[in-house]
């Protein structure tokens, strides 16, 4: 009695390659599981970050505040009707001071920059967020 | 072709046996089945592992066995600003807890935590790590960036509760209308409470129609006008004229939805919406408008306001007294009361009546917060209440349902219902197209509010370029029933561009009193109207709305208002005569 005949090794040899096949697609699969999990844990941790940093940016953002800065750091002022122009021809001239070598002499070098005395509040960025902090913190009224 | 057929399996030699063939249809039966077998393992492997799988759970599909289940987060839904600025936020907080029975190394552990929270100390954290309990707080409420550290130390024993916030960036800038909600995570006050149950389903988010920098404006202003007076309390609201949509909505004193202190009833009360005052002056509006709408009154039509009007021991006077024959005109633009009972008069008590209630003035106006005061109308109305009404006392309504009804005049006579919930659709919310006054009365109206502004009682909320019209309104406030002279409620209606409305601006202060800038004065066009005018230019800035060449209302009535010198030589004629 043969064993080793054509249909017999034909029929193993099916089997053995669907079995390695079954066993490849398996882990290939289970390896994009693996890797889908990771993923999705990233996404919903940087979804949440995402939801916490727009507050914090509306926060910073407060119309309050950008008025507070811009007066303060900026020495701007709340506009007034007449600062609305009609059209672009109704914006003044610059002020041009006849003898300002700035504005004749091309060759000139600018003038060194002027360094503008910073006001102490002036990096706000650490003094607000701690107050960000803050807030959330303060939400159970400090009561541990 | 059939594997079966007897043909087709011949191939192991010419001579066969009937053993050589029963083996070799075996062979081909057992082929099949081991094909077969192959299939319908692979089929229930998709079926069980891969589609049940998917099927469990339909929106989240997770392949993975070992996969925590994965819990929708369903967040309150955000309330946002018409563009999309947020208002009130869910936020996940976690708090960190440790069970000092699973830490081996407290000072290890302690010295991390302080690492990570600057603002821990050691020595307090080494303490609470060493104590017996099985649970002591670390951190409450910490960002998802601290967590992250935390769990990146990956020391046992550390564990956190995850709870929702309700976060309010804008603190208390729109506070009466955003509202709070309580630890429980329920509405309690303004949107929050009025669409609760939306909230909670969540996804959605909640986009108002209220613009933050606009809010701001108004806040701002309103809060100076109360501060440079010295007034208890304001209100404030800026409408769109043809929608209805409330761009800013202002309640002072207000609070921090963060922290509310349930305690404080001055503070949580809404003016705007809630509470009832005797408007004043600025019912004038509507006294006005009913005249020429249903008495046919015209411009040059004279009223006698020589003398104070006496009903038994009521006395009715003016203000700015000009004792003289006012026309229609000038009682609008001195704000006179004598001339305006006189209107109302004419246009008769049950024609009055109808028309306050046709503009929406007789019943609580229907908005989306449940803050909401009904009017107190004079029951039976008799015609000293008409005559009351006609300046604005005797009558209690809401600053809300006093802009509305004013709006509803000026943008051509088609009735508006505020709200506070942007329309997507664009559709705008007037309601159905009712018509409350003719085009013809809504333009006198406009006329007769720029004529306020350019010679009468409100200058000072002119702005250049922007043609406001408007009208003051000063009301005693009725203390014990009786009128106090020094306790003044002073507000101004502005709208602007007079000549076709967009903005409704008004704003409300509550007795404010007189300083050195007013000459002493407290009544509305030193109080109100200027931090109107704030206001106006604040918005055109925000909005970028350009000046306008001309003013086309501005003078049209001149023909009906009397010069000085027209004036003075009137009084001589008159004395001339009673000689």
């Amino acid at each position: 009695m043969k064993i080793f005949r054509i249909s017999n090794l034909l029929s193993l040899a099916l089997a053995t390659f669907f079995g390695v096949l079954l066993f490849w697609t398996s882990q290939a699969v289970q390896q994009k599981e693996d890797e889908l999990a990771e993923i999705k844990g990233n996404l919903s941790h940087e979804q949440e970050t995402i939801r916490v940093l727009s507050v914090e940016w509306d926060y910073l953002n407060r119309p309050q505040r950008l008025e507070k800065l811009a007066v303060e750091q900026l020495g701007m002022e709340p506009p007034g009707g007449e600062e609305m122009v009609k059209t672009v021809n109704d914006i003044p001239e610059p002020l041009l001071i006849p003898n300002d070598p700035v504005y004749h002499d091309v060759s000139l070098k600018p003038a060194p920059a002027t360094v503008v005395p910073k006001k102490e509040t002036v990096s706000p960025s650490t003094a607000e967020k701690q107050s960000f902090e803050k807030l959330i913190q303060s939400l159970d009224g400090g009561g541990q | 072709m059939n594997p079966f057929k007897s043909t087709n399996i011949h191939f192991t030699g010419q001579k066969r046996s009937a053993l050589d063939t029963a083996r070799g249809r075996l062979m081909v039966l057992s082929l099949f089945f081991i094909l077969t077998y192959i299939i319908v393992v692979a089929r229930v492997f998709d079926l069980t592992i891969i589609q049940g799988e998917m099927k469990k759970n339909k929106d989240s599909v997770s392949f993975l066995e070992a996969a925590p289940v994965e819990e929708k987060v369903i967040h309150r839904a955000d309330i946002l600003d018409r563009n999309g600025v947020i208002l009130a936020r869910s936020l996940k907080t976690a708090s960190l807890y440790a069970d000092p029975h699973l830490i081996s190394e407290p000072k290890v552990v302690a010295k991390d935590l302080v690492k990570v929270f600057p603002e821990l100390s050691y020595g307090e954290t080494l303490q609470k790590l060493q104590s017996e309990k099985r649970f002591v707080w670390i951190k409450r409420n910490m960002t998802p960036d601290d967590q992250y550290k935390i769990l990146y130390l990956g020391h046992p024993g550390l564990s956190f509760k995850e709870e929702e916030r309700r976060i309010y960036p804008q603190g208390p800038l729109a506070a009466h209308i955003v509202g709070y909600t309580s630890v429980d995570d329920h509405g309690l006050g303004g949107l929050e409470a009025g669409f609760d149950k939306l909230l909670l389903e969540g996804d959605e988010p909640l986009m108002t129609t209220i613009d933050v920098r606009i809010q701001h404006a108004l806040r701002r202003e309103t809060a100076n006008a109360i501060k440079q007076f010295d007034g208890v309390a304001g209100a404030g609201v800026v409408m769109d004229v043809n929608n209805g949509e409330i761009l800013a909505a202002v309640s002072l004193p207000d609070f921090d939805p963060q922290h509310v202190n349930e305690k404080n009833k001055d503070a949580l009360f809404n003016r705007l919406t809630l509470g009832v005052f005797e408007p004043g002056s600025t019912f004038k509006i509507f006294t006005t408008a009913a005249a020429i709408e249903t008495a046919g009154a015209n411009m040059g039509d004279v009223y006698d306001a020589r003398d104070a009007i006496k009903i038994g021991r009521f006395k009715i006077s003016d203000y700015h007294a000009e004792r003289r024959l006012l026309t229609l005109a000038e009682v609008f633009m001195h704000s006179s009361n004598i001339g305006s009972v006189r209107m109302a008069e004419k246009v008769g008590t049950a024609e009055f009546q109808n028309f306050l209630k046709d503009l929406g003035l007789f019943h609580a106006p229907e908005i989306e917060i449940p803050e909401v005061g009904a009017p107190i109308i004079p029951k039976p109305w008799r015609e000293i209440n008409t005559m009351t009404a006609a300046f604005g006392h005797g009558i209690a309504v809401s600053p809300l349902q006093l802009v509305t009804a004013s709006s509803s005049i000026m943008n051509g006579g088609i009735l508006v219902k505020p709200t506070l919930v942007l329309d997507k659709s664009g559709k705008g919310h007037k309601s159905n197209n009712v018509r409350v006054v003719s085009e013809k009365t809504a333009h006198r109206l406009r006329q007769l509010m720029r004529l306020v502004v350019t010679d009468g009682t409100g200058g000072k909320a002119d702005v250049p370029g922007y043609n406001v019209g408007g009208k003051t309104g000063t009301a005693e406030k009725n203390e014990g029933g009786r009128y106090e002279k020094n306790k003044l409620r002073s507000s101004f209606m502005a709208f602007f561009p007079a000549e076709n409305p967009r903005y409704a601006v008004y704003i409300l202060v509550d007795e404010p009193k007189g300083n050195k800038q007013s000459y002493g004065f407290a009544t509305a066009g030193w109080v109100a109207a200027p931090a109107v005018a704030k206001v106006i230019e604040s918005i055109v800035a925000i909005e970028g709305i350009k000046p306008q060449e001309g003013d086309e209302l501005g003078g049209t009535l001149a023909a009906y208002v009397k010069t000085k010198e027209q004036i003075a030589k009137e009084r001589e004629l008159a004395a001339f005569q009673t000689r």
